[in-house]
């Protein structure tokens, strides 16, 4: 614990410092979410390594980010068919907010390590992870959607990403930095998100229903784990 | 190339010169990182990455040329008029700016994975961090396996009747559906007997104990030392003011010939040189070999 | 008392109601080994598993009675301590390996439990060194061959300096002769360290000279536990299928206390007479007509990633052929197979039916060919038993999808399962189910990759007995199998393939008689007094002058 409030002084004093050295504020802005950012990446997987989270669970939240990882791999040469945002949005729906926002956060990382690694991995890690968390936060309670309204929002989640892609890179690289500029890079990017969103709904359509029964019942087999050492009469 | 660095060497350079490229637009910055990045890129060979790297940075540099020439009129200097709009010099040079500090953001990055040694990683975030490696040694694990196993599975479908080319894109992902409702099963499946080898080998058992402890040499130091110089000097031009940089204000041009940027410059070049100098194979080697 | 000891062990997986584990009670002295037998299913590898701890420990559930090592109840052991007892080596080379390089997947389990860094690399090193798989230390594993990565994972098991192992089904996955040498590890490992060792297994051959004891599990329950040699002789039916091949020649013979090990029993076959029977004359396979051949292959050479996996292969297919290709792992058979059903690209002219196979069309190409790939669960994705065969029926266009999916479940003796879920079968129907979804078009020809991996014996004589059904009928069938008395049970013709070349093609007698490794326990056994004899049926005909009774 104290190495972390060290950590967390260390980081707020840098970034102070950055914010009273930079002089433009697109470049402050830049620095401090890069900080944010990291924190908030760090802390996640700290608080991974302090929760009572076991090696089974370790072994299914690898498995699904190496699934999702390997859908993300191989359907790269479809330009349409982005699998990351359906998988690990239901990935958090059936497993709940922090497995949802790991397997996001995990298979983007993974996966750039085929596609390319870059200054947009931490984003993607944090968007994709969002979505996770997101989706883990609405099927709290056992609660099912049904797959035109999971559908729906997977649409809502394509555009989240990308928009929170679009708004580092309009801040990051944009100069001068005018409002009509900052729309412009979303409208460019309007026509990849609708093909994402695309994707996503046709993906949650077709394989939400078989999906969600799979992954349901691998985690009714994850969370049973009580030992019982007397076996009770009806049993035998 | 056999990477000879810490671990903790790597994540400290990329840390100090992402600040450094992103906390101004300052062209020499972006020469100096880019300087760094390519010299190390180069010195490994790594003429794929080199070229992947221009790959993502052409089309939002292609992009911002665009918009600027369409939609910004700032600047002094006007190279012309067309339908009454200014195009202007400064305009045109920051869309190339920034393009090129785009790429270097990205060349940093592959020169930081460049010197990371995915081992010694491992056993050092594997005592701190047990979990997370965990996870992140089995997706490594997995992922070839199962790509493996999802164009296997692809080819027992082909034979099922199952059409994956030259049909639309509703039936194209529903083609797939089978292939990954089979592939998912099966890695669930696999995740509990994966799971259970690493219990048995008691892992969570206890507090870890590390292998093959990697310790900071020499080469760590001067690659530190080399690093915390650049900075040094980085900090004093930002402080006084010389690392502001605006080209539409033609703010910092009159400064563009302070000689502390030569020195920048130098102290870039010379880090990159102490890089290619740390990692480079050891004569004598220390390590045991186990190969008879 | 034991060293390992069960009392009265009972156990229920969470959320079912029927326990894997009944009742058992045993117990083994330190450094003896263990063979359990059972067919799949049966609970051996979960009774493997409550001994490592994994059940219930990690898989939660129900559990009563009491298990102990060395006299410690293992509910009172640390999972830190109880990990560096005993040792587990799986069923799956690439589901247990965990790290990238070798040494460093050896050092894992070390580091898991807190053994000191100075200790760490000497274990490993002086592990490796055991088993002899020191100059692979910097390798990773993915370039491993199967058997070398199960020998790294018995030495990862080692580095621990356990106690106990238990391996459990180790060799089901591996070639012959990789078998063999993860057999001969398992033999030294006990002799040299009298380390316990609890060997689960199918492929039972060569376990027997290994065990001191055998234990047979049936439905969870221990039906027999004692010393190898009784269970040899327990004049019980069900244990027959387990027992190798010359033990089972022996006790057909009516000969009491049969050995283990190939000197031994072609010792004691010398000693027995052959009945009045002749060297059988082998019932003439159906003279495959020498028309125009299903497929020919003429100078086919296929490869990927700048290696190649087919090297000039020359042969032809007849109608009526059955043919079982064999060979080491990586020889190049699967792609041969998957060459043959269009999904490769390939150099050189591949016929069927006359036609060149790059012309045809997938789809009609399934018309023809059913291919049944290595894992039958690949075949798994509807809810029903019908429903599956219906998914192959409609996606290739067969004209009255239900009478044919009728007509598969019936000839296939599954009409009973038709609304049962596919997952919920057992291996052996799951297996028929993609038998049945490859011939659900009526194709001519059946390809099979290695339908014998990794099945229980008896099951393995229900396939060779539904294969020579589907022959007879009139389907060729080409089959993968490193199985040599399966092949011999089904197949007219034999193919062995080496490095993307075929080495030899002909009947069992051309290709088995005069072979070093590639021919059956029976005939290494019996070819000084008799060379005709491959099979047990040959050999009982030959020694007893009776009619094998099956």
């Amino acid at each position: 614990m104290k190495r972390v409030i060290i950590t967390a002084a260390a980081v707020a004093l840098v970034g102070s410092l950055m914010l009273l050295a930079v002089s433009e504020w697109q470049n402050a802005f830049t620095l401090v979410s890069l900080v944010v950012l990291a924190g908030v990446l760090a802390l996640s997987f700290l608080y991974f390594e302090a929760s009572i989270i076991g090696t089974k669970q370790i072994a299914l939240i690898a498995t699904l980010s190496a699934f999702t990882a390997v859908s993300r791999i191989v359907f790269a040469p479809i330009p349409n068919v982005q699998p990351v945002t359906f998988l690990t949005a239901l990935c958090g729906l059936a497993l709940g907010p922090f497995p949802g926002f790991l397997v996001g956060c995990t298979s983007a990382f993974v996966s750039n390590i085929f596609l390319g690694q870059g200054p947009w991995t931490p984003w993607q890690m944090f968007s994709w992870g969002l979505i996770g968390l997101f989706c883990g936060l609405w099927g709290k309670n056992g609660k099912k959607p049904s797959p035109v309204a999971f559908g729906l929002a997977c649409v809502g989640f394509s555009f989240l990403f990308g928009w929170i892609m679009n708004l580092w890179q309009a801040v990051a690289y944009l100069r001068p930095f005018t409002w009509l500029g900052f729309l412009l890079t979303y409208v460019t990017s309007l026509l990849f998100d609708l093909m994402h969103a695309a994707g996503s709904f046709l993906l949650a359509i077709l394989f939400y229903e078989k999906f969600y029964k799979i992954l349901h019942r691998y985690k009714r087999r994850m969370d049973v784990t009580y030992i019982d050492t007397s076996l009770p009469k009806e049993g035998l | 190339m056999k990477i000879q660095l810490h671990i903790l060497t790597p994540v400290f350079l990329l840390v100090s010169s992402l600040f450094l490229l992103f906390s101004t637009d300052h062209p020499f910055v972006i020469c100096g990182s880019i300087l760094l990045a390519v010299t190390v890129l180069a010195g490994g060979k790594k003429w794929k990455q080199l070229k992947q790297g221009l790959w993502f940075a052409l089309p939002m540099t292609f992009f911002m040329l665009l918009f600027n020439l369409v939609f910004v009129s700032s600047g002094v200097t006007e190279l012309a008029v067309v339908f009454g709009k200014r195009i202007t010099l400064e305009s045109i040079l920051y869309a190339f700016l920034m393009g090129v500090k785009l790429l270097a953001a990205t060349y940093l990055f592959f020169m930081a994975g460049s010197l990371t040694n995915g081992d010694k990683a491992v056993s050092y975030c594997g005592s701190k961090l047990p979990k997370s490696t965990l996870t992140f040694l089995l997706i490594f694990r997995l992922i070839p396996h199962f790509r493996e196993s999802f164009f296997h599975l692809k080819d027992v479908y082909a034979t099922r009747g199952v059409e994956f080319e030259n049909v639309p894109l509703r039936e194209k992902i529903k083609s797939y559906r089978a292939v990954l409702a089979v592939l998912l099963e099966q890695s669930l499946e696999s995740s509990f007997e994966i799971g259970e080898a690493a219990y048995t080998r008691g892992f969570l058992s206890t507090k870890r104990s590390v292998y093959e402890r990697s310790r900071p040499t020499w080469r760590d130091g001067l690659v530190l030392t080399a690093d915390a110089l650049l900075l040094a000097v980085y900090i004093l031009l930002l402080v006084n003011g010389s690392a502001s940089f605006n080209l539409y204000f033609g703010e910092g041009l009159e400064r563009l010939s302070n000689p502390a940027w030569i020195l920048f410059l130098l102290l870039c070049a010379t880090l990159a040189g102490c890089i290619l100098i740390a990692n480079r194979k050891q004569r004598e080697t220390t390590e045991v070999t186990w190969d008879t | 008392m034991g060293y390992i000891t069960v009392e009265s062990l009972t156990y229920c997986y969470p959320e079912q109601d029927k326990p894997v584990l009944d009742d058992i009670s045993f117990s083994l002295n330190r450094g003896e080994v263990l063979l359990l037998l059972g067919r799949s299913g049966s609970g051996k590898s979960t009774l493997g598993k409550a001994i490592t701890g994994a059940v219930p420990y990690f898989y939660g559930g129900t559990v009563s009675g009491k298990v102990s090592i060395g006299g410690m109840p293992i509910d009172k052991m640390e999972h830190n301590r109880r990990s560096q007892t005993v040792g587990m080596v799986f069923q799956y080379p690439e589901k247990q390996l965990i790290l990238n390089k070798v040494h460093r997947e050896v050092a894992f389990g070390l580091e898991n439990t807190g053994v000191p860094e100075k200790t760490i690399r000497r274990r490993v090193f002086e592990a490796m060194q055991f088993t002899g798989i020191t100059p692979l230390a910097d390798r990773d594993i993915d370039s491993l061959s199967g058997g070398q990565k199960q020998k790294v994972a018995i030495t990862s098991a080692l580095a621990f300096f356990p106690e106990c192992i238990v391996l459990d089904e180790p060799i089901s996955q591996l070639d012959p002769l990789a078998a063999e040498e993860v057999l001969n590890l398992t033999r030294k490992i006990n002799e040299e360290l009298n380390i316990t060792v609890i060997l689960i297994e199918q492929r039972t051959g060569k376990c027997f000279e290994l065990a001191d004891k055998v234990a047979f599990i049936e439905d969870g329950r221990l039906r027999f536990f004692g010393g190898t040699h009784n269970f040899l002789d327990s004049p019980e039916k069900q244990y027959e299928p387990f027992l190798p091949e010359p033990v089972r020649l022996f006790r057909r013979l009516g000969i009491e206390h049969p050995p283990t090990g190939m000197k031994k029993s072609r010792a004691l076959l010398s000693s027995i007479q052959p009945g009045d029977a002749p060297v059988p004359a082998h019932p003439a396979f159906r003279e495959t007509e020498k028309t125009q051949p299903v497929i020919s292959l003429d100078k086919v050479s296929c490869g990927y990633g700048g290696l190649t996996v087919l090297n000039r292969f020359t042969a032809s297919i007849q109608k009526g052929d059955c043919i079982s290709l064999l060979g080491a792992n990586g020889a190049g058979k699967t792609t041969l197979l998957k060459t043959l059903v269009g999904l490769k690209q390939y150099q050189g002219s591949i016929l069927l039916k006359g036609m060149e196979l790059k012309k045809w069309k997938q789809k009609e190409i399934a018309w023809t060919i059913g291919y049944v790939s290595q894992n039958p669960d690949d075949y798994l994705t509807q809810d029903t038993v019908r429903d599956e065969l219906l998914f192959t029926a409609r996606h290739l266009g067969v004209e009255e999808p239900e009478q044919a999916a009728d007509n598969i479940l019936q000839l296939l003796e599954l009409s009973e399962y038709a609304g049962r879920n596919p997952k919920d079968l057992s291996g052996g129907q799951k297996q028929r189910v993609a038998i049945g979804s490859a011939l659900i078009a009526s194709p001519e020809v059946l390809i099979l990759d290695e339908p014998t991996r990794g099945i229980d014996v008896p099951l393995k004589q229900t396939l060779a007995e539904l294969l020579r059904q589907l022959n007879q009928s009139g389907i060729t069938i080409l089959l993968v199998t490193h199985d040599t008395e399966f092949a011999c049970m089904v197949s007219n013709r034999f193919w062995i393939l080496y490095q993307g070349e075929l080495l030899a093609d002909g009947t069992k007698e051309e290709v088995f008689s005069d072979s070093l490794y590639y021919t059956t326990t029976i005939h290494k056994l019996c070819q000084n007094q008799a060379p005709g004899l491959f099979t047990l049926e040959d050999a009982l005909r030959y020694y007893s002058g009776e009619e094998a009774v099956r």
